[in-house]
């Protein structure tokens, strides 16, 4: 409601601003005009008209015109806007003599009524003759009435030397003022102007002519290379005013008394100044390992923010460098400090005053570090060089070495940043936990590096176990003789008793022998049982050579095999001429031996 | 009969020649540090307890406990080097102890280089795995328990009178030899490593690693506090060392502390 209230209220005052405004008519021409001269009526109604009636000129000529025009204003202030059309009825007219005149009312009609200008009174009038001699042409100028000129200080120097520019304006004209003045471009050159600054003006004579001077800049120029480089012209449009004097020869009687004055008029001159060439000479060679480019002449400032330092605290390493030069270009010198220190960005802070002479001042570098390890180190020294243009060499120079000590970091390394780097994820998860607890109770203590192994206990133990073992099989020397003489020899000279008793059979049998043979063969076998099983010849029977035979896994087969080739050889033996194979025997005899010997 | 006597024997003698030993100490003075100590640190106090645990030490003692907890001190003391310095020590009197190997593994975590080892030949890890798993007191009994276990073997295979008997005497006497040989030898190597340790534990929170012995030399790269590294060589004060990832080069010693 009240929003809408505020709205319509807004709206009147804008229709209040923009129609309740009151019409005006009225007539704008210049009070005096000179004779023979075309001049400018205007007739002006902030009204759309109905219609206008041109006023009466009398004798004055009317050359052109009415030229209808129409400008329309708009302003909009404090939050009102406002905005006006103005009609514009103009004429050109002329009045050919002297005298005054009067131009009529003219009328308009606006939303039905009418409106007039007051009559409006105009002079003619002879323009005055100048007193003033002169040789200029009427409307122009000389061409060396205003120049512009560019002055160096030195057409040769080094590279980073500066060279003073000055931009002077020489006048004897009139000067009114600068409208664009197009600074040259200083290719190859790094620019500093010198502002704020007052030049007077002076009077000087250059080519036989007076002029008054006037310093309109100054430039350092710092060349950035090397070799012929041109400053290169430099534009200048510059307004002149000028006093054109009136023609004498128009003038009447009239012309004294009335006093026609000279016209003023402004006229427009280029001016450019000619290019100047400098030769850059090139640094010489031999430049010093810490040279970046510093030329002027300079001194040197170290200075550490604390002589002593916590580890992973950061401390400040500031250089200065003060003197006159190229001080703007110079770029922080590298410093190296030692590899557990890590050095963050530059900081720089300067302060120069530039003036025709240079620039001086100073240039300040601070070096924040942190220092990760505790330890003693020496910061520095430092070096800076320098070429110095007028003496023509290089300059080092360098500031003391700091010492610095670090102690151990009080926080234990939680400022450190290296924890957050290259963690994996199981890491992570120790990084969270907390170490277990210490251990209680007895604290177990030994002699450092006291060992058992080589120790004279050790070898006491050892030694003492060798002999119990020794002394153990000393006295059981004689079962073991025993074991060694009844099983063992026995058991392997078996086999090589019995194959030697089989070799002897095998011969009785080829001779044809049966007795012997089947005396050799029963021998053979008895013994080989005999050995085998460990019982004398005297004490085998069929029973306890099955019983033990079958103990030792012989199979009942080969068992009942072998006592009938036994009984056999037994009956062939007491009667002769049975028809009993030798050879059959003999084979049979071999396989059970052969069989027996893998499993006894 | 005879085989108990000679070892009653054998133990007796055993018990007498330890308990001498202890008898040596001023046990209970020593107790009383250690309690004092322990004390401190459930209090809080740990460089009271530092101090308390490094006297102890200064004894002329130690004992995997008390290099544990030195090392728990050191590590609230936000010491992360001294503190795996001092399970590493901890860890040569009692390989397999899982409190320290977690402990170290949690000062580990703490530490800023993350150096990425060289893969070994498995056979290697192997046998350092099994060596570790006792120190070399226990490897020294171990190898007395297979030497007794050979010569039981030996007996065994002299004196029985079956084949089946000697044949299990041969195999587990040659066994034990094995074993007993091997014994001797990881109890011999423990002993050297931790007598002659060529190992390592960098103490700077930065130490830099240089090219050559001379402070002088150019930086290699840089080691942080708590980093374990190997030593080859030493020359002047300054060790030739080898990292984990197989970088080589020279560190000054007073950067450093051998375990």
């Amino acid at each position: 409601m009240r929003r809408i209230l505020l709205l319509i209220i807004a709206i009147f005052g804008f229709c209040a601003g923009t129609w309740g405004q009151e019409v005006s008519f009225s007539i704008d021409a210049p009070r005096v005009a000179v004779i023979n001269q075309y001049f400018k009526v205007e007739f002006t109604v902030n009204e759309a008209p109905d219609s206008f009636e041109a006023p009466d000129f009398g004798e004055l000529e009317v050359v052109a015109g009415p030229i209808e025009s129409q400008a329309t204003s708009f302003s909009f202030i404090n939050g009102k806007s406002t905005s006006s059309v103005s009609y514009i009825y103009t004429y050109g007219v002329i009045g050919h003599k002297e005298g005054t005149y009067t131009i009529q009312p003219a009328k308009v009609v606006v939303k039905g009524k009418e409106y007039r200008t007051q009559p409006y009174p105009i002079e003619i009038a002879k323009e005055r003759t100048s007193r003033q001699s002169s040789g200029k042409q009427q409307g122009g100028i000389a061409p060396d009435d205003v120049l512009l000129r560019l002055s160096v200080d030195k057409r040769e120097v080094y590279k980073g030397e500066p060279v003073l520019v000055t931009v002077k304006l020489y006048d004897r004209a009139g000067v009114a003022g600068i409208r664009d003045a197009k600074e040259p471009s200083f290719n190859g050159f790094w620019k500093q102007q010198l502002d704020g600054q007052n030049f007077p003006s002076q009077r000087e004579t250059f080519n036989g002519k007076v002029y008054e001077t006037q310093v309109l800049t100054q430039y350092l120029l710092f060349p950035q290379k090397s070799g012929t480089l041109e400053i290169e012209q430099m534009d200048m449009n510059v307004v002149v005013r000028v006093r054109i004097e009136q023609d004498p020869i128009g003038g009447g009687i009239w012309d004294g008394l009335l006093g026609g004055g000279p016209i003023i008029q402004d006229i427009d001159k280029h001016l450019s100044s000619s290019p100047i060439k400098i030769n850059v000479k090139e640094l010489p060679a031999g430049a010093p390992a810490s040279f970046n480019g510093a030329v002027g002449q300079f001194a040197l400032e170290g200075e550490l923010s604390a002589s002593q330092l916590n580890a992973n605290s950061s401390g400040t390493f500031m250089l200065r460098i003060t003197g006159s030069g190229n001080l703007p270009l110079l770029n922080a010198p590298k410093i190296e400090l030692p590899g557990t220190f890590d050095l963050y960005d530059v900081k720089t802070t300067d302060k120069y005053n530039t003036s025709s002479a240079g620039i001086t001042g100073y240039k300040q570098y601070e070096y924040p570090f942190i220092a990760r390890a505790e330890g003693q180190y020496e910061i520095g020294p430092f070096e800076f060089s320098y070429f110095d243009p007028k003496e023509g060499r290089y300059k080092t120079i360098s500031t003391s070495a700091f010492p610095l000590e670090v102690l151990r970091d009080i926080s234990g390394g939680a400022n450190s940043p290296g924890i957050v780097s290259g963690v994996t994820k199981e890491e992570l998860k120790i990084l969270g936990k907390d170490i277990h607890f210490i251990k209680v109770g007895a604290p177990q203590l030994e002699k450092t590096d006291s060992f058992f192994i080589g120790s004279w206990l050790y070898i006491l133990i050892l030694v003492l176990m060798m002999v119990i073992c020794a002394g153990t099989l000393f006295y059981l020397q004689k079962r073991i003789k025993e074991l060694r003489d009844t099983v063992r020899v026995k058991n392997k000279r078996a086999n090589k008793v019995a194959s030697r008793r089989l070799k002897q059979a095998q011969q009785y049998m080829h001779n044809g022998k049966e007795s012997d043979f089947y005396e050799e063969m029963m021998r053979a076998l008895t013994g080989y049982v005999s050995d085998k099983l460990n019982i004398p010849i005297a004490d085998l029977s069929k029973e306890n050579i099955r019983n033990e035979l079958l103990q030792r896994g012989i199979s009942e087969n080969d068992v009942t095999g072998l006592l009938q080739i036994i009984s056999d050889c037994e009956f062939a033996r007491y009667s002769p001429g049975a028809s009993i194979q030798m050879n059959n025997i003999y084979q049979s005899a071999l396989d059970l031996i052969g069989r027996f010997e893998n499993k006894l | 009969m005879k085989h108990t006597k000679a070892i009653l024997l054998i133990l007796l003698l055993v018990g007498g020649v330890f308990s001498l030993s202890a008898k040596e100490l001023t046990q209970a003075e020593q107790v009383e540090i250690w309690n004092s100590a322990n004390d401190a640190y459930g209090k809080g106090a740990y460089d009271e307890a530092i101090v308390a645990y490094d006297s102890l030490l200064a004894s002329g003692y130690e004992s995997a406990k008390l290099y544990y907890n030195l090392g728990n001190a050191y590590f609230k003391n936000n010491r992360i080097g001294k503190a795996i310095l001092n399970y590493n020590r901890a860890l040569q009197l009692a390989p397999s102890s899982e409190d320290i190997q977690y402990n170290l593994q949690v000062a580990n975590a703490h530490t800023v280089n993350r150096i990425d080892a060289v893969p070994e030949f498995f056979l290697t890890t192997w046998f350092r795995s099994l060596r570790t798993m006792f120190n070399s007191n226990g490897w020294a009994v171990l190898s007395l328990i297979f030497l007794g276990i050979t010569l039981a073997g030996a007996m065994v295979y002299l004196l029985s009178g079956t084949v089946r008997g000697r044949k299990i005497g041969f195999s587990a006497g040659v066994i034990a030899l094995i074993l007993f040989i091997f014994a001797v030898f990881f109890s011999i190597r423990q002993k050297n490593l931790k007598v002659d340790s060529s190992e390592a534990i960098v103490m700077s929170s930065a130490a830099p690693v240089k090219s050559s012995p001379d402070s002088n030399g150019t930086d290699l790269f840089i080691l942080n506090e708590g980093a374990k590294v190997t030593i080859l060589d030493n020359l002047n004060g300054w060790y030739e060392i080898v990292i984990a990832s197989g970088n080589k080069g020279w560190i000054s010693g007073e950067y450093v502390e051998i375990i």
